[in-house]
């Protein structure tokens, strides 16, 4: 059976509908006397066969935010709020995936949602071939398939990204670093999931095959339907590649929107900020001054707005009133939190 | 094996061209003169075989100028700032500081060390973790400027600090590295560089692991030392729109070799080599992204991988995943072809009277039609 028929057989949800609803998402880290909230009230829709894009700096809570996804995280991370409701395509009611214990949880894991990781030497193991690690993978999800299938099914799987079939007796050394990154990721496809999280995969390839890569998630996306979470610190690449980008800083998302319109229209300060970082191609050149000033410290967060410190366009207020995600400009689903965009008092009606 | 190519173009007027930069050799501080490195490797049956890292590569840097070294990793970028770091001897061809060749005595490579100065792409490897901020940056000072008293020392070090911006010096100076953040310890690595006052930065991809906010301050500081203190220095980096905001040259390598060089504006606007072009087609661009996607990615699955440089493609090197190549492509290596103002690349359409289909078209959409002619043909 081919990847695509695979996809198809189970696939029986349209597309638009969510595949994941985060609500309140909060995480801590339970060290020191006081808990270090590296996610606060954390709350998106992703929709099936979306892309959405996570961008923010080291210590924005990107990371964290992936492993409470993925319910990867290991003490002293501790999800203390929030749920994470998962729509499987069957139907059934949705699960909250934080309810879920260990062993709840391996129904879903590579056959719902699955991840790549940045740097897929350590994700793959070293010592084992390439085809034997898929084959792991199918067999510990079906039982019934035999060792032949699983290897054939191995290499059609590393055909998806390019690899040819003869390299699926290589070990992880023997491939380059952008044919194991291309392999993580079609090891990450192999069971059909929803929903894939990826944490900065092209962060230590090159340019070419970064954009090799890319070309080929939305290739694989457009075939098979699933839905992405793509997490990296470059806004310019996530700016080409996603369908809607959530901008993240010390543990909150502070605007979300369609990629055009965050690029074009951004509401937040932060956002605008972290936009004009990034010198233009082509454009004429001017002098960039980028974001004064550094990440907060989570251990002793800003009071407010924690963007307040290196904001240019702090008002009063800005330093006391914590701003919500509120809806901004003219487009659907574009939202930022920033008392600069409650002043026409629309907020009440919105919240809750 | 030298190709004999470069410098003596044939027409005349090339020649008076190039008439000024002979004259004006003194001026580079820092010069590496088709300078190859091999290294022998051993393989798991003992078997040895040599790895042609950079093979006749020639960088010049004058005081004041920034030159943007740009190629995928494996491109031998690394090595080439290496040996002009000293840290590796090169197999062929020289290293000059100043017009002078140098000498490998120990004093000779300290008087070195105190002019050229690398800066390591990992800054947490790059500073010795046990001890303090202020060990770190004194070290420096002692060895490179003796004639600094303690308190002298201590001064430098407070300027030093307030200049890469870690304010206040003093509490940043008593901070042990893991107490810094990753761009706080480039900072560091960066003040330590310039602790000794050199002529010449070797950056070796300094920011690539920074936050975008700190990677913008970083750029605007190397820009500062350049006017400010008329320090020459090499970027080498992958990113493309960061080397055009900082340099004035860029210089492309492609498995080992340089492939194109030129003015900044005219590499990037109109990459002469088919390689360069692949390079600048595939760095992101936010105002060309926010179009459709589907097309802006198009044929962009399949773009192939660098060359092992154990046994490299013969002829030009990136002929196997050129979409222009042509017979001699794969023979013999391309002669250097100046286009004026110093831009200059090796490949065959211009010797052929192809170049401009560079213009015409993308890597990708290339790529597709000669699929397309191959099947027709088979």
């Amino acid at each position: 059976m081919t990847v695509q028929a695979e996809y198809q057989r189970s696939s029986t949800a349209p597309v638009g509908q969510a595949v994941l609803e985060v609500r309140g998402l909060t995480v801590e880290y339970a060290t020191g006397s006081v808990p270090v909230r590296a996610c606060s009230d954390v709350s998106f829709t992703l929709h099936r066969g979306e892309i959405l894009g996570v961008a923010g700096e080291s210590g924005s809570g990107k990371s964290t935010l992936i492993t409470a996804l993925t319910r990867l995280q290991r003490p002293p991370a501790v999800t203390t709020g929030g749920e994470i409701l998962f729509h499987g395509r069957d139907g059934a009611p949705p699960v909250d995936l934080v309810a879920l214990g260990s062993k709840q949880l391996r129904r879903y894991r590579w056959t719902a949602l699955s991840i790549v990781l940045q740097s897929a030497m350590d994700a793959l193991n070293p010592v084992m071939r390439i085809g034997a690690q898929f084959t792991d993978v199918l067999r510990a999800r079906d039982r019934s398939l035999n060792k032949r299938d699983a290897w054939t099914r191995a290499a059609e799987l590393l055909a998806l990204v390019g690899i040819s079939a003869d390299r699926v007796r290589d070990y992880p050394h023997q491939l380059s670093g952008g044919m194991r990154q291309r392999a993580a990721i079609a090891l990450a496809l192999a069971c059909g999931p929803e929903l894939v999280v990826m944490d900065e995969p092209t962060t230590a390839v090159d340019v070419v095959m970064q954009r090799q890569i890319l070309a080929q998630v939305l290739r694989l996306r457009r075939e098979l339907g699933f839905a992405v979470i793509f997490v990296t610190h470059d806004l310019s690449l996530l700016l080409e590649l996603a369908d809607r980008i959530a901008i993240m800083y010390a543990g909150r998302i502070v605007e979300v929107g369609e990629a055009a319109a965050l690029y074009s229209a951004p509401k937040h300060p932060y956002t605008q900020g972290l936009r004009d970082s990034f010198p233009p191609l082509r454009a004429p050149l001017r002098t960039l001054n980028g974001i004064p000033g550094t990440p907060p410290d989570l251990r002793r967060p800003p009071t407010g707005c924690a963007f307040h410190p290196r904001c240019a366009r702090r008002t009063e207020g800005c330093d006391e009133r914590l701003p919500v995600l509120l809806p901004v400009g003219p487009e659907p689903g574009h939202e930022a939190a920033c008392l600069l965009n409650e002043t026409d008092g629309e907020m009440e009606g919105r919240i809750g | 094996m030298t190709e004999s190519v470069p410098e003596v173009a044939s027409a005349p007027d090339r020649q008076a061209a190039q008439a000024p930069e002979q004259t004006d050799a003194p001026t580079y501080v820092l010069e590496a003169r088709d300078v190859s490195k091999h290294f022998t490797v051993r393989g798991p049956l003992g078997r040895t075989s040599v790895v042609r890292a950079v093979e006749d590569a020639t960088v010049r840097l004058r005081p004041g100028q920034i030159l943007a070294l740009v190629g995928e990793s494996g491109s031998g970028k690394t090595t080439l700032a290496r040996m002009l770091a000293r840290f590796h001897e090169p197999t062929q061809g020289e290293i000059l500081l100043r017009g002078e060749p140098v000498t490998g005595s120990r004093r000779a490579q300290r008087a070195y060390h105190s002019e050229v100065q690398l800066i390591f792409q990992d800054p947490f490897g790059a500073l010795n973790p046990l001890h303090r901020v202020r060990y770190n940056l004194d070290r420096a000072l002692r060895l490179h400027q003796p004639h600094l008293t303690a308190a002298g020392r201590e001064q430098r070090m407070t300027e030093l600090l307030e200049r890469v911006s870690l304010t206040p010096a003093a509490e940043f100076a008593a901070k042990f590295p893991h107490e810094l953040s990753g761009g706080q310890r480039q900072r560091v690595v960066i003040a330590r560089a310039l602790a000794v006052e050199p002529k010449v930065l070797l950056g070796d991809e300094p920011i690539s692991m920074l936050d975008v906010s700190i990677r913008l301050e970083m750029l605007n500081l190397l820009q500062r030392l350049r006017t400010e203190d008329g320090l020459a220095l090499l970027y080498i980096t992958h990113d493309i729109a960061g080397a055009r905001y900082l340099c004035d040259e860029i210089a492309v390598m492609y498995a080992g070799q340089m492939v194109e060089s030129g003015p900044k504006e005219e590499v990037i606007s109109s990459p002469q080599h088919p390689y360069t072009k692949l390079l600048i087609e595939s760095s992101p661009d936010p105002e060309r992204g926010v179009g459709d996607r589907d097309e802006l990615f198009a044929g962009a699955d399949e773009l192939g991988e660098p060359p092992s440089l154990i046994d490299p493609p013969t002829g030009c090197r990136f002929h196997p995943r050129c979409p222009f190549a042509m017979p001699e492509c794969a023979t013999e290596a391309p002669p250097r072809t100046e286009l004026g103002d110093g831009h200059w690349a090796t490949c065959w359409l211009h010797v052929k009277g192809r170049a401009g289909e560079l213009a015409e078209t993308t890597h990708a959409a290339a790529t597709g039609a000669r699929r397309g002619t191959l099947q027709e043909a088979s």
